[in-house]
């Protein structure tokens, strides 16, 4: 399996053609999906006519895009046009065909990007598990009797599988960072409004971003490029500028701590390892304390609880029993919160939003780790950290949720030590601040502390 | 500095969340049916323990949430 990067340039070298690559795409779908379950709808047909396509551009010397070849995925919560949204849900089975793309699968294949399927999730992305009470679990590509992590589970097991080389998340509370952490790949939640939702079906809008997965640094720099760009269809993407990443790995200057309190507590030695190696070869000494982070994490459920129920709620009022049994009971009792506990929850973002942009005045990059431990397996409820007993399906989000809550740019970035299932690092940037992410990461794979390993086929 | 203000909830000893929910999900027209409401109860006192110290923090009144709406 290639990055997205080696198939552009294969293609663009005559070495290979688009159709040669969706073709062995495919096939390599059709012999593993049935154990590694990732995908729920495989687009045959439409991807090899976009193949086609592809090289009839290129052999008549059109301009074609810089992702011009590369096989993608997505959570089934995007729209695909002629396809129903399912966004894990068996409800949505119901409704028509989406009637277009939404607006970054209209990007990607803008860029030349092809859209190969849709990926498996948590029912309405309300879960860090993906197991599924109609679709199934997906299983984690690098020990099958382990969670892939979620919400965003099929995506990033597809990237880690070797199935696409580029998948799309969406991440509320931590739905792309906690599986690409599990999974051992790269997982990147750009700024709040930063890329167009338009086309998602959302979860919790006050809170939902949507974002790349990739094996490498530069892959998932390609695809946040051509995602870029204003969109009126989402309410909240950005009217800034662009930004071009810069992936040169100079990072002399670069003011980089470590979070402490919060983001210092609960993790298993694994975790504390992989921090240390980063924070080591990165130069973080300095720590820093983003305030109230427990209280954070709290509000952000309390939002995502009222939005998301206020959301469902007529579902929930007439389609009760075809709910997923592990996110019913949740959605039924966030649609009794009160609105008091809704606003004061809002208030305290802009609190904490404030505070953080104080430490932001004194560091640059901010790191802190994605998941307290590698992957659980499949059957495991509860976990011993620091000697205490915790329930795993919410403790997932423990370090990324307070951060999603105030929009910070984020990248999940992998880390493998020896004889260990891998873990993601967070690295973390002010608002809009992308580019220094990217520039520190591609330090850290530069020097071989990071990388996705894809697991042979 | 600003007069502050935070909303502490009755404790759960007066509050009776069976009660609540039953009462609320008729005002919601939510059928919940008895075997899981139970698990709705309890999945309510887990969100009243998650609320407490959100409510219980003082923002001073000056303090408005962030709203993105823009007519």
């Amino acid at each position: 399996m290639h990055t997205a990067a080696e198939i552009v340039q294969k293609i663009h070298q005559g070495e290979t053609t688009a159709q040669t690559i969706v073709q062995a795409t495919l096939t390599r779908i059709s012999q593993q999906d049935e154990h590694r379950n990732c995908f729920t709808t495989v687009l045959n047909s439409s991807a090899l006519e976009a193949s086609a396509e592809i090289d009839r551009k290129i052999a008549a010397g059109e301009t074609v895009g810089p992702l011009a070849g590369v096989p993608f995925a997505v959570k089934n919560l995007f729209d695909i046009a002629g396809t129903v949204t399912l966004a894990g849900s068996k409800i949505n089975q119901d409704h028509p065909p989406a009637k277009q793309d939404a607006t970054a699968i209209a990007r990607l294949k803008a860029a030349g990007a092809i859209l190969i399927g849709a990926l498996n999730m948590d029912e309405y992305a309300y879960g860090f598990v993906t197991i599924n009470h109609h679709y199934g679990v997906t299983p984690n590509p690098h020990a099958p009797s382990r969670i892939s992590g979620g919400s965003s589970g099929g995506s990033a097991a597809s990237v880690a599988a070797g199935l696409v080389p580029l998948a799309l998340g969406s991440d509320t509370n931590g739905s792309i960072r906690v599986p690409a952490s599990l999974c051992g790949v790269y997982g990147f939640k750009p700024t709040y409004g930063r890329l167009s939702r338009a086309g998602a079906f959302l979860f919790s809008s006050s809170l939902d971003h949507i974002g790349p997965f990739a094996q490498t640094v530069q892959d998932i720099a390609t695809t946040f490029e051509v995602l870029q760009g204003p969109d009126h269809r989402d309410p909240i993407c950005t009217h800034r500028p662009a930004i071009s990443p810069n992936l040169s790995g100079d990072i002399e200057g670069m003011k980089v701590a470590i979070a402490t309190d919060h983001f210092a507590h609960g993790m298993t030695t694994t975790v504390a390892q992989a921090l240390e190696k980063v924070a080591t070869a990165i130069g973080a000494i300095e720590t820093v304390t983003l305030p109230e982070s427990a209280r954070a994490r709290a509000a952000a459920y309390l939002i995502t609880a009222s939005e998301g129920s206020q959301l469902h709620l007529a579902r929930l009022q007439t389609r009760l029993q075809n709910f997923d049994p592990a996110t019913c009971d949740r959605f039924l009792a966030g649609a009794m919160i009160p609105s008091s506990w809704y606003i004061q929850a809002q208030r305290f973002r802009r609190w904490y939003r404030d505070q953080v942009r104080e430490i932001f005045s004194t560091v640059d990059l901010i790191l802190a780790p994605t998941t307290p431990c590698p992957a659980p397996r499949i059957d495991q409820t509860t976990m011993e950290l620091e000697g205490k007993v915790v329930l795993i399906r919410p403790h997932l989000g423990f370090y990324t949720q307070p951060l999603s809550f105030i929009g910070l740019p984020v990248l999940s970035v992998p880390v493998y030590l020896p004889g260990e299932r891998p873990v993601g690092i967070q690295l973390i940037a002010r608002p809009h601040d992308e580019a220094t992410i990217f520039n520190a990461a591609a330090a850290l794979e530069q020097k071989g502390i990071v990388q996705a390993n894809i697991v042979p086929s | 500095m600003p007069e502050t203000s935070s909303h502490p909830t009755n404790s759960s000893a007066t509050f009776e969340v069976k009660a609540y929910v039953t009462q609320t999900a008729k005002l919601l027209g939510l059928s919940i049916p008895p075997e899981q409401m139970g698990s709705v109860v309890e999945n309510f006192e887990s969100i009243q323990t998650i609320a407490q110290p959100v409510l219980d923090f003082p923002l001073p009144d000056t303090l408005e949430a962030a709203p993105t709406f823009e007519p």
